[in-house]
């Protein structure tokens, strides 16, 4: 009787799954729908992202009716400030990072969402002078190297996701200062981590200080995990800050930087 | 043992027609793996000496016209790409009924057939018909064996000779042609993939099992029961037929077998994706076959193999406890040919790359234990009444069916219920692409759409996949192979972790998405343009 039992439950339960899953399944009209209503809606400068982001097909879709669009891509890459944000939310989809706040706006189509986020019009997205030494990554210059050491500006990768930021490889010495020049923002805000070549490959954990002047504002350990973890930096002050990465083992003990200042 | 009888066998032939029928027509819209490209290529040059056996014998049977001809991809036996060279001669370039990429496929095909004939037949013979179908009917719509089944490789190949081989070992009897035919059949199995290798073991743990009785320890030395028949017939036989098959081996066999074997004990680890971790190098997960079974198979079917499993456990077990002295002893049998593959796999240095396959000839014996347990409980819920019984019977395999329809052509990534389906999975962070075959769906937009000549890197999709879709007339001809992005006009990226580079790369470089191959949402391949 058990047994019967456990056969018509497995049945039943089989056949509630591939009813919910078929529910689940992409509707194109909705898909259209929202791509047209973003397209008539977005403004130069606003950023888009999708969730769950390995609904990759959203993209070609976006740039079939937005010239060039910003697209974050994906969890990792939404902890930075934005000056404005599309999120298209789709079944599957895990709930936004709670530092984007409410959406100022909130639509459904059929299983989707599209939701607006007003973001902070003097924000920088993503950091683009970065010092090394004596070098300065700036808005043309992407790179710099520094004793074997290179800082590089682009897309981190988290085994299957990704960020825009910088990647990180530390020098034999395996120390690395950064100095970052927040100006007049208010915090520095983003992600730091391991990407998954610095995790798998990364021995030892790569402490990390920030300084300001004197002040230590910061102090973590990362260990050798993909992925990047948020960071929020309250500033008083506009004087540079001095990220100092050390570690006892820096063969491709690879980091990313993914940050942003507000 | 049952006896089969002719409607048995019409049965079996049926299901095998029948599977190869399905794979035939499903079979267009399955793309070329890398494999494939590489075993196209071997069967080419296979092709080439058995002309030459015709025109020049003598350079045929030489050391130069051997090496000539069968030095590519000598990682791998040769019973299947002969099989797939004699089909692109027979059914490609004498016959001309297909082109020559599918007639290649056509022996892989073959074989899935049989798997699912020779499930059906020793699902019958151990229990009763209606075991024997269901088993069979599940290996059918299980989504990654239908998959497998339409490809130009091995390993619906070696799921059927694995099945086979079992067979012949509980039909041997006492008879010399019954241990010959095991011997002979092992030489097959060897001769198609190495996984068959452990065979001898897997009926070496059965026969001390079977023979415990006689086992016995005394001053300080081992009593073992004489040796059986079948391990001087697969012992002389099977490396014999394993020798005969593979001219390669012929001039200097010692030395190639060595390499043979010592390419797969060192085989290179390429990366997986499991629960949104990349698996790039040993130790891997213990659980890792267990797993991706869970979530592959239909959720009745993983419950009724669980099921069943422990039921015939407890068989064993019993047996041990209760002295019961069965030569036979079948359900260990079942439970040792079923599971040692997932358990060899288990290891933790083990490769795991491949997705399911390289345990697959595991599960014909794993659906026949599922089934087992099944069907007197189907019989119970149905009341003995027919139409019932069919009835719950229709749901109990359907449900792979429906993913399988869900998933076509590609079930290399499918995922089942436990998983949440391929959505589900995606969001777990499983993969669903390592083999390149999913551009096939994007190559008539690069026919409409690329200017004349223009360079495409396919990522995951070889040279020689590449000029088989050319051949066929899948991809234009004029079309030219990249094998970097950085000259290409057009890419295309697969998601799996050892491309997540070229993703990177491609929308970092200039190229546009423009694309993407989805099953239900979820990306299979992507395609990117270059921008002016």
């Amino acid at each position: 009787m058990r047994s019967q039992l456990l056969l018509l439950g497995a049945l039943g339960i089989t056949w509630a799954l591939q009813a919910s899953t078929a529910w689940n399944r992409p509707d194109e009209g909705a898909r259209t729908e929202l791509i047209q209503s973003l397209s008539k809606d977005h403004k130069p400068g606003e950023e888009i992202a999708f969730s769950p982001e390995w609904e990759w097909g959203w993209a070609h879709r976006i740039h079939g009716v937005i010239k060039k669009p910003k697209l974050r891509l994906g969890r990792h890459d939404l902890h930075r400030p934005h000056r404005g944000l599309w999120l298209i939310l789709g079944p599957n989809s895990s709930s936004p990072p709670a530092t984007l706040g409410s959406p100022e706006r909130s639509t459904r189509y059929g299983p989707y969402e599209l939701r607006f986020y007003r973001g902070d019009q003097g924000a920088t997205p993503l950091l683009e002078e970065i010092a090394w030494g004596r070098c300065r990554t700036t808005a043309r210059r992407t790179a710099c190297r520094e004793g074997k050491g290179e800082i590089r500006r682009g897309e981190v990768i988290f085994d299957g996701r990704f960020a825009h930021g910088y990647k990180l490889k530390l020098p034999p010495s395996g120390q690395a200062t950064l100095i970052i020049d927040p100006k007049d923002a208010k915090s520095l805000v983003g992600g730091i981590g391991h990407t998954d070549h610095g995790a798998r490959h990364g021995q030892a954990p790569v402490q990390l200080a920030v300084r300001q002047g004197d002040e230590l504002l910061f102090r973590y350990a990362y260990q050798p995990k993909t992925g990047l973890r948020p960071f929020h930096l309250r500033l008083d002050r506009s004087a540079p800050l001095r990220f100092e990465f050390s570690t006892s083992a820096p063969d491709r003990n690879e980091m990313a930087l993914s940050l942003g200042l507000q | 043992m049952n006896a089969l009888e002719p409607l048995d066998r019409r049965l079996a032939w049926s299901l095998g027609i029948g599977t190869f029928l399905l794979l035939l027509f499903g079979a267009d819209s399955v793309g070329f793996t890398r494999d494939e490209g590489y075993y196209f290529k071997a069967a080419r040059d296979y092709g080439r000496w058995f002309d030459l056996i015709f025109s020049q014998p003598s350079l045929a049977f030489s050391q130069a016209g051997i090496d000539a001809n069968w030095s590519y991809n000598p990682e791998h036996p040769v019973l299947m790409k002969s099989l797939f060279a004699l089909s692109d001669i027979l059914f490609h370039r004498s016959l001309g009924w297909v082109s020559g990429p599918t007639a290649m496929r056509l022996p892989g095909m073959g074989m899935a057939g049989l798997a699912v004939a020779l499930t059906y037949v020793l699902g019958r013979q151990l229990f009763c018909r209606p075991v024997g179908l269901l088993a069979a009917l599940m290996l059918l719509f299980a989504p990654r064996f239908y998959y497998h089944g339409h490809l130009a490789c091995f390993d619906s190949a070696v799921t059927a000779l694995w099945v086979a081989v079992v067979l012949a070992y509980v039909n041997r009897g006492d008879s010399v042609w019954g241990h010959v035919r095991l011997g002979l059949v092992f030489g097959l199995a060897i001769a198609t993939k190495h996984n068959a290798l452990f065979l001898p073991i897997v009926f070496g743990l059965h026969w001390l099992f079977c023979q415990r009785d006689r086992l016995s320890l005394a001053k300080a030395r081992l009593r073992l029961p004489p040796i059986p028949w079948w391990v001087l017939a697969m012992g002389v036989l099977g490396p014999l037929v394993f020798l005969l098959h593979w001219p390669y081996l012929w001039p200097a066999p010692l030395e190639r077998v060595s390499w043979y074997l010592s390419f797969h004990l060192h085989h290179e680890h390429y990366p997986v994706r499991y629960f949104g971790d990349g698996l790039w190098e040993p130790p891997f997960p213990r659980a890792f076959p267990f797993t991706m079974w869970a979530i592959t198979l239909p959720l009745v079917t993983l419950v009724a193999a669980t099921a069943g499993v422990l039921a015939q456990a407890r068989e064993s077990l019993s047996a041990l406890w209760h002295g019961v002295w069965d030569r036979q002893e079948r359900a260990f049998l079942l439970l040792a040919t079923a599971l040692f593959p997932p358990l060899l796999i288990a290891g933790p240095k083990v490769p795991i790359f491949g997705g399911t396959k390289h345990w697959m000839n595991g599960l014909p014996l794993l659906l026949i234990i599922a089934a087992a347990w099944a069907w007197p409980h189907i019989q119970s819920l149905g009341r003995n009444r027919r139409p019932f019984v069919l009835a719950i019977a229709a749901l109990m395999v359907l449900p792979g069916a429906v993913t399988l329809l869900r998933h076509h052509p590609h079930g290399i990534g499918s995922y089942s219920e436990l998983a949440g389906g391929i959505r589900g999975a995606a969001n777990l962070g499983m993969e669903r692409q390592f083999w390149g075959g999913a551009s096939r769906q994007l190559l008539d937009q690069l026919n409409r759409e690329a200017k004349p000549k223009a360079r495409l890197f396919l990522d995951r999709t070889n040279l020689d996949a590449f000029k088989a879709y050319q051949e066929i007339g899948y991809l234009r001809a004029d079309l030219r192979f990249a094998r970097g992005p950085s000259r290409a006009d057009w890419g295309i990226s697969f998601h799996q972790p050892d491309s997540d580079w070229v993703l990177s790369h491609l929308r970092q470089s200039g190229f546009k998405p423009v694309a993407a191959v989805e099953v239900e949402g979820v990306p299979m391949a992507s395609l990117f343009k270059k921008e002016p």
